[in-house]
């Protein structure tokens, strides 16, 4: 009699999982393999050669793959983390690649911990040069289980590899005193492993930014990271702050460079993007764009600054509320002295997400946006890659080789 | 016998308190009906969310005074691979009388839209539905003045 309990036990709590596990998935479609086309996200980097390097994670370990002739052919994906463990790549939060001028390849993702909302920022790189990766390392040398996420990257072509993330320790600091803080601080890594400086130290940026946006990195005139992110001002009004390095470990005081005025007590989950001017009569002058949400200005804006987020430019909001618009992408075209600056971003109208595309010379005017895709659905974030022969749009579809669309 | 009547009544139990954690799919077929009956509160939320937990916490503390409060949840978390996150956070007592919702998988952006056209994805977002039905947003943390009010139109 207990044998036949146990099997009607088991044949019902069979039953029952299974029920559950139809509930959740059924409108699943499963995309399988250690492919690229398979994850959630992709980030790319060219080296100057014009070899287009991706990352991508599935199923606990993260790839690195690239392709020589603009993404008709990849080649073989070679794991990046030998121990498997979680990688984040949801949203904006998603693992970033960048190369130096050796063409050594720097890569560095999230990885959640037990806690909710705690992680940790991890790195390996690929030594170009002995055709292997490092070891995965975690860049916050905390040791807390707190968060550390939103991680940004930027290297130099000498091999200076700044990684900035949104950092949780100052909340356990102050737990400790019985208090609770809502936001986050800024802490910024630093290595160069060309020059033998291969342990990333911690710096303290920032404190009291949003705790769900990701933030904006570029290089300055002497190589050192300028970042941009969404601060909380006052009141839970989430605009957003700037600022530069004195040196490797200093940083210069905040600037704040929007003034939306958006008052929410919650998560925008969209933080900004920032490219610097590199030559010419504007060189130096930094753009921005982002998106806010305050009842009189809501959708995506752009503006820059000539002196370091001290004074900004006229905002230009460009793309209202009412299309959705979404995860602005900027960056500089090396190919056109009359359309130096590319702008994309994602709108939404209920049934097909596009692409929207712009350009400028300067920043002061834009051209009118053109649609540059369209998907039904599975889309991700727009990203530009600097390819030597012209400025490529990224766009990953989830079960669709990865979009590549000249600008 | 006696055996076989206690296997079959935890058996019981344990069903019914495993299907209790269950969230619903929400999907483009069945949103309106979830969001058009009121008086209700429906929040939406997402494990990516900390703001989101405190309003949780929140609802939770008023629930447990409060049981039968006409409260719906929606995870906007539309990852069929974080079901069991979505699970646990819905598994707590004080939940057991709302509704629990989560999107269906790959659908966040086309509810978003067929909720609201004009919210932009910003959490926790909450809206009121009223007597008739109508939807009244809103972004962020609700006050402890507003839920206030709506408790007061929802018990």
């Amino acid at each position: 009699m207990l044998r036949l309990s146990a099997a009607i036990l088991l044949i019902l709590i069979s039953i029952n999982s299974h029920a559950w596990h139809t509930k959740a998935h059924k409108s699943t479609t499963k995309c399988e393999g250690v492919r690229m086309a398979c994850a959630k996200t992709v980030s790319s980097a060219v080296s100057s050669t014009g070899r287009i390097w991706s990352t991508w994670a599935i199923d606990k370990q993260l790839y690195l793959n690239f392709s020589d002739d603009i993404g008709q052919s990849y080649s073989t994906p070679q794991l990046v983390n030998q121990v498997p463990e979680l990688i984040t790549t949801r949203g904006e939060n998603r693992p970033k690649i960048a190369l130096d001028k050796r063409n050594n390849v720097y890569l560095s993702w999230v990885t959640p911990l037990s806690k909710r909302f705690s992680a940790n920022v991890r790195f390996s790189y690929w030594n170009a040069k002995t055709n292997t990766f490092s070891s995965s390392v975690t860049i916050n040398n905390d040791n807390l289980l707190t968060g550390h996420s939103f991680n940004e990257m930027v290297v130099t072509p000498s091999g200076d590899v700044y990684i900035a993330w949104l950092d949780g320790r100052a909340k356990v600091a102050a737990a400790k005193k019985g208090q609770r803080l809502r936001n986050s601080e800024i802490y910024l890594a630093h290595a160069n492993f060309n020059q033998g400086k291969a342990t990333f130290d911690n710096t303290y940026l920032t404190k009291g930014t949003c705790v769900c946006c990701r933030l904006a990195m570029d290089l300055d005139n002497n190589e050192l990271p300028m970042i941009m992110w969404r601060h909380v001002f006052g009141d839970n009004y989430r605009d957003h702050g700037f600022l530069t390095m004195k040196n490797q470990t200093q940083a210069n005081p905040m600037k704040r460079v929007s003034f939306e005025n958006w008052q929410v007590n919650g998560c925008p989950h969209q933080g900004p993007t920032i490219v610097r001017e590199v030559i010419g009569e504007h060189k130096n002058r930094v753009h921005m764009s982002w998106f806010n949400n305050a009842p009189a200005a809501s959708g995506l804006f752009y503006g820059y600054t000539d002196d370091n987020g001290t004074t900004m430019s006229h905002t230009n909001h460009f793309a209202s509320k009412d299309s959705n618009p979404e995860h602005p992408f900027l960056a500089l075209n090396e190919h056109s002295k009359s359309q130096r600056l590319q702008m994309v971003w994602r709108e939404f109208d209920g049934n097909v997400f596009s692409i929207k595309g712009m350009s400028s010379k300067t920043g002061a005017q834009w051209s009118y946006p053109r649609e540059l895709a369209t998907a039904k659905s599975g889309a991700d974030y727009p990203y530009i890659l600097r390819h030597p022969s012209g400025n490529y749009l990224q766009w990953h579809i989830q079960g669709k080789p990865l979009a590549l669309i000249k600008l | 016998m006696k055996y076989l009547s206690i296997i079959f009544g935890s058996l019981a139990l344990w069903l019914c308190s495993t299907n209790a954690l269950s969230a619903n799919q929400l999907t483009l077929d069945n949103v309106d009906s979830v969001l058009n009956k009121g008086p209700r509160l429906v929040v939406m939320w997402s494990l990516e969310c900390p703001a989101c937990f405190d309003e949780i916490d929140m609802l939770t503390q008023r629930l447990t005074e409060q049981p039968n409060l006409a409260i719906t949840f929606i995870s906007t978390d539309d990852d069929p691979s974080r079901a069991d996150e979505i699970d646990e956070v819905y598994a707590a007592p004080a939940l057991h009388n709302t509704q629990r919702w989560v999107y269906a998988a790959n659908q966040g952006a086309q509810l978003r839209h067929k909720i609201d056209p004009s919210w932009q994805g910003e959490l926790p977002r909450s809206y009121f539905i009223d007597q008739a039905g109508n939807r009244h947003g809103h972004s962020g943390m609700l006050t402890a003045k507003q839920l206030a009010m709506i408790v007061a139109r929802i018990k």
